[in-house]
């Protein structure tokens, strides 16, 4: 009956995305 | 012995919020310290600074209620949550290096920012595009907007206060007086603390909600079987007959507000460091949404715990819920919960407020001699006056206080977040250019609010006054940026501010530094199995 699929997709990928640019700032050296 | 027990937990967070005051007062003695708490401020006091901040009253009852009006995936959506990304690395970090490197530029640039420290958001912005006219519109917009939106809060804060039994009017005073004697008596860091405590609480409070709230409906199948099928969407991503535009407007608008918004943005300066700086924020933004996705969903149960609720009365759904689901400390627990929540987020912006009026308006336009001690006197007098501005306000409980609030942080994501974005990617924007850019864009936001105040126009398609605002001041800083030169002084500070953000850290990363972003990656999954488990 319930269908958030693309809610739970935005919000739980969004730390996702955070915390990858977080390692690609502290491969780089830039954080 | 009922009421006792429902008050007794707001009694103890308030013993709390003045035990910590009292001991951190000491790190409060300097204009740095009291503003800035020194810039030492660990990892897990600025999760919890920042956390405490993002969810305001506003998350805590006014989201639960258009949940339960338009569907979860209305609140969820509407969440400033990839605007905590984009002011994290594109305006939260760069600040915090520009603040680490000011000396530098502040020699160069030759601006009288005593101490050479940044210490508001105003001192950023005067010192990339020199002029007292930037200082003093942005530091206006700053203290009116930040007003507007404590109205809000301490209006929330007295309606919680006033479940355990007490009047409007003296639940007011009380918070208004605590908020004045905690904020004055140690400054940042106590709010810091305090911060961090508040967000243990008000999670455990949602915590602690949720099975309550699923036992007393049947189970969360039967909370969506009965909902579904009184309004079909409720669990949906869509919600219930909600229009995809107003979804986009509500996303848009809140995450730009997030990224602008003042009080937000001066924790920056507060970060011991950039690596601290950058990892609060990660484990921030995971806290909150695992916190929202608990609190939405328990929320959802009034539609069958409370069917007569009206949409007027919606607003008080969290504390209506609670008190009838929980045994009644616990219940006393979430409307302590309210008040931790009101609290962190107007104590930061009563802050903020007090900071702009004294730093940016007194000591820079109109006493640039101001001695340090003079300072921090007028800062603390700032703060007792503007609370009680902002209790004024709420004591008349204006009708247009809902208006007023988005009104208020939305010149902040129209004009302070392209301000930011401008003043330290783009070394060409120029003073002209942002002056003619946040100019035209306030007015033009405070002439389509007016007219759709008075009822005598109103954009079509429930287009909110912002969406026309961001591009009109975007347009106009970059149109007159190209038409008109910049000084000498604008370009060294313009072309050293690029070169600080490009340079490598001088604190290198450890191993042991990507176990926050791992960490975060594999909750973020283990929360996102779970609840496709429960919705799809």
């Amino acid at each position: 009956m319930a269908d958030l699929t693309w809610t739970i997709i935005y919000t739980q990928g969004i730390p996702i995305v955070g915390a990858l640019i977080l390692i690609y700032y502290f491969a780089t050296g830039r954080g | 012995m009922d009421k006792f027990l429902l008050i007794l937990p707001t009694i103890i967070a308030l013993v709390v919020v003045f035990g910590i005051v009292e001991y951190f007062k000491r790190k409060a003695q300097t204009v740095e310290g009291f503003y800035v708490a020194n810039r030492g401020v660990n990892i897990w006091l600025l999760t919890g600074t920042y956390v405490a901040s993002w969810v305001s009253i506003t998350g805590m009852m006014g989201w639960s209620s258009l949940a339960f009006r338009k569907g979860i995936a209305f609140s969820m959506w509407t969440f400033g949550f990839w605007g905590v990304l984009f002011f994290t690395f594109l305006v939260g970090l760069p600040l915090r290096r520009i603040s680490k490197y000011s000396h530098e530029l502040i020699e160069e640039s030759k601006t009288k920012v005593e101490s050479k420290e940044l210490l508001t958001p105003p001192d950023f912005f005067e010192l990339r595009f020199p002029s007292k006219w930037v200082r003093g519109i942005s530091a206006i917009m700053l203290v009116g907007g930040l007003t507007f939106y404590a109205v809000g809060q301490l209006i929330g804060m007295s309606l919680a206060m006033s479940h355990v039994g007490l009047g409007f009017g003296t639940a007011l005073i009380i918070c208004t007086a605590v908020i004045i004697w905690t904020t004055v008596r140690a400054g940042t860091p106590g709010v810091i603390v305090n911060d961090t405590i508040n967000m243990f609480t008000f999670v455990f409070a949602v915590f602690l909600l949720i099975p309550y709230c699923l036992d007393a409906v049947g189970g969360i199948g039967n909370l969506i079987a009965v909902t579904e099928k009184a309004k079909p969407g409720m669990w949906k991503d869509m919600g219930y007959q909600n229009a995809l535009f107003t979804i986009i407007s509500f996303n848009l608008i809140w995450n730009f507000m997030t990224a602008g918004s003042p009080h937000l943005v001066q924790r920056a300066y507060t970060a011991k460091s950039e690596k601290v700086f950058l990892k609060a924020q990660v484990i921030g933004v995971f806290i909150v949404i695992a916190w929202c996705w608990f609190l939405y969903i328990s929320t959802q149960a009034g539609l069958i715990l409370l069917p007569n609720l009206t949409v007027k009365e919606a607003d008080n759904l969290l504390p209506l819920i609670a008190i009838k689901v929980l045994p009644t400390f616990l219940a006393g627990m979430v409307l302590a919960a309210i008040f931790a929540v009101g609290f962190s987020t107007i104590n930061t912006q009563i802050s903020n407020m007090a900071f702009g009026a004294a730093r940016d308006i007194y000591q820079e336009l109109i006493r640039p001699d101001v001695t340090e001690q003079q300072l921090l006197k007028v800062t603390k007098w700032m703060i007792a006056a503007l609370t009680v501005v902002v209790a004024l306000f709420a004591w008349t409980k204006p009708w247009f206080i809902a208006e007023l609030t988005t009104w208020g942080v939305a010149f902040y994501g129209a004009c302070f977040v392209p301000m930011f974005v401008c003043g330290i990617f783009w070394r060409r924007a120029t003073t002209a250019g942002i002056l003619t850019g946040i100019s035209a864009g306030s007015l033009v936001f405070i002439i389509l609010g007016a007219l759709r105040f008075y009822g005598a126009y109103t954009l079509p398609y429930g287009i909110h006054p912002f969406l026309i605002t961001l591009p009109v001041t975007v347009i106009l800083i970059v149109v007159v940026s190209l038409m008109t030169e910049q000084s000498e002084q604008e370009k060294r500070v313009a072309a050293k501010i690029r070169e600080v953000i490009a340079r490598k850290t001088d604190e290198p990363t450890t191993v042991a530094d990507y176990a926050v972003p791992v960490g975060v990656i594999i909750a973020a999954l283990i929360v996102a199995g779970v609840l496709y488990g429960m919705f799809s």
